[in-house]
């Protein structure tokens, strides 16, 4: 019996995202938003290892209103429940916050043997919501995991770092990051989501929690970047333009003459 | 020994990186009037101190402990936590590498405090002292300017974004052995295996020449093989051809998705250059983009805007560099 939760975050659709070339800033309009890649290996691991070795799967999310679609949309691939923090401000989070109100809701709602969260969400990918909330458990973590085997109360994860794989044991309770190499995650069917519609989404305030939740990393701005390029337009026939950009580009030296 | 709450410290597990940071960290502290101090933890890294203690590091705090044996997160943090509550530094930049950013966070989570992330910049608001970080967000879409509001400021830095220390003549700084109590590591490293090195990989190429959708078969990938070998290079594509068409493998991927790449000559080949693609190939040094359509925005992105016909231009441009060669 491993209970596990798993934390996910509501992030838009990168892939979806546009730029407006003017205020070299975000279009959001019309963009879709799902649980983060990662998160949803997150919770395709939980759901694994329940069907493995019994116990239960519980989600954990936060941010603004539409976050309780991802809630909904974690009972429907078959956790058993789903919270969402719900509060003022919900997207100002930093790590810091967020990790923070996690942990508070982690002791909320109950024992657990196991967490597991992506490595990074999508959009910010700063990794860091996983180590914190393991720091303030008090628990060990194994952040990168390919792959999990749980045996007894003793996690074996293998992980990928960037020189080298490494497999190490770690006694439960213990925090897991996973990316998308772990898993496939399952999309579910309809009799899933029949299934999933007699539960409902819980919700967690997030004053009650212990507030006030500080943060410490503030955005000034965030912008596309510009890349000054020349932009010189090469005309004439085509063996002449040939000709000429292989000149210029041998001239630059960015080839090799 | 009690500093003046005001230093600069540096962390990586990777020596390299560490001496990157500090290349960075000695303009930091010069710009605060503070000291430069790496921190080195482990065992037997007396010739790592040293190092350190040659290319501009004021102090060197070396701290010995079995529990430093495997790099894993949580003694890892409880020391540099335990240090940083003792002598309160301004600043603390750790590489960025997978097992840096799992310390950072815990190190900040112990201290209270925050952590800007992947730094591709760091800059100085003297009079606030205040750390003023770029980074990636968005999967490199936008760039978030980003600060840390509580003390110490953390942030981390990726492998290769700054250059590192020169070693100073004549001058050294202080090493100062440390003894802290750490808890005994529950994880346990069972096995490690170093990765074996492939060829080269996108990341590494001097020259990519990529395809979008204006390559019309799989086939004719040839012709843009032909013309990075001419030069050298790889072919790369655009998400389609990998993600949907799978005509290349994914690792051949330039994009949001794929590789960030930096070669010096990129040349896109019927790829019109969507946001998501940008952020691949922003990074390098010359572009060339060759497309049928004089709309398409990857001329936006380019050095050298070529408004023609792939399959014309990028055979004539493999044939006059062979040309040229000969002479």
């Amino acid at each position: 019996m491993v209970r596990t939760v798993v934390c996910a975050k509501q992030v838009y659709d990168v892939e979806g995202l546009k730029v407006d070339p003017k205020t070299r800033s975000l279009i959001t309009e019309r963009v879709e938003r799902k649980i983060s890649d990662f998160d949803k290996n997150a919770l395709e691991e939980a759901l694994r290892i329940r069907e493995k070795h019994g116990g239960s799967v519980t989600v954990v999310t936060l941010g603004p209103p539409t976050a309780s679609d991802a809630a909904k949309e974690a009972l429907n691939m078959g956790a058993d429940d789903a919270y969402v923090i719900r509060g003022a401000d919900m997207e100002q989070l930093d790590s810091r916050a967020t990790s923070d109100m996690l942990a508070a809701a982690i002791g909320r709602i109950g024992e657990f043997d196991l967490v597991i969260c992506g490595d990074a969400s999508i959009d910010m990918y700063s990794g860091q919501v996983g180590p914190r909330l393991a720091e303030r458990l008090g628990i060990p973590q194994v952040s990168h995991a390919k792959k999990v085997t749980v045996n007894g109360g003793v996690v074996t994860v293998e992980r990928d770092l960037e020189e080298a794989d490494e497999t190490v044991e770690a006694p439960m309770p213990v925090l897991l990051t996973v990316t998308k190499e772990t898993n496939e995650p399952r999309i579910p069917t309809i009799t899933m989501i029949i299934k999933a519609s007699k539960k409902t989404v819980k919700t967690l305030d997030a004053g009650e929690l212990g507030a006030p939740f500080a943060t410490s990393v503030k955005v000034l701005k965030a912008l596309a970047p510009t890349t000054k390029r020349r932009r010189e337009v090469i005309e004439g026939k085509p063996a002449e333009i040939a000709e000429s950009l292989a000149r210029q580009l041998l001239r630059e030296g960015v080839v090799d003459g | 020994m009690i500093s003046s709450g005001s230093d600069v410290w540096v962390f990586s597990e990777r020596m390299d990186v560490t001496l990157e940071l500090l290349g960075k960290g000695r303009e930091l502290a010069d710009g605060l009037g503070a000291s430069l101090c790496a921190l080195v933890l482990g065992a037997a890294l007396d010739h790592e101190a040293d190092t350190f203690a040659s290319h501009g590091a004021d102090k060197v705090f070396l701290v010995e402990n079995q529990a430093l044996q495997n790099t894993l997160p949580e003694p890892f943090a409880e020391a540099i936590g335990k240090l940083a509550s003792q002598y309160r530094p301004e600043v603390l930049l750790i590489g960025s590498t997978r097992r840096g950013k799992d310390i950072a966070a815990r190190v900040a989570s112990r201290l209270e405090t925050g952590v800007i992330t992947d730094c591709v910049a760091l800059g100085l608001d003297e009079e606030k002292r205040m750390l003023v970080g770029d980074r990636p967000s968005y999967g490199g879409i936008l760039v978030s300017t980003e600060i840390c509001t509580t003390r110490p400021q953390i942030a981390t830095v990726p492998p290769r974004v700054f250059e590192p220390a020169a070693l100073r003549q004549g001058q050294r700084g202080e090493i100062i052995r440390t003894e802290i109590d750490l808890a005994p590591p529950k994880t346990r490293v069972v096995q490690v295996t170093s990765k074996e090195v492939r060829g080269v990989g996108l990341e590494d190429a001097s020259v990519i020449v990529s395809a979008g959708r204006g390559v019309a078969k799989k086939e004719d990938l040839r012709i843009l093989q032909e013309l990075a070998s001419v030069l050298g290079g790889e072919v790369g594509c655009s998400s389609p051809l990998a993600e949907d068409l799978k005509w290349l493998p994914l690792e051949r991927l330039v994009g949001l998705t794929g590789r960030k790449v930096k070669p010096k000559l990129y040349v896109a080949c019927g790829i019109s250059g969507q946001v998501q693609h940008i952020t691949g190939m922003r990074g390098s040094r010359t572009v060339v983009a060759i497309n049928t359509d004089p709309d398409a925005p990857i001329f936006q992105q380019s050095d050298y805007c070529v408004r023609g016909d792939l399959y014309e231009i990028v055979p004539l441009l493999t044939e006059a560099f062979r040309k040229i060669r000969q002479k």
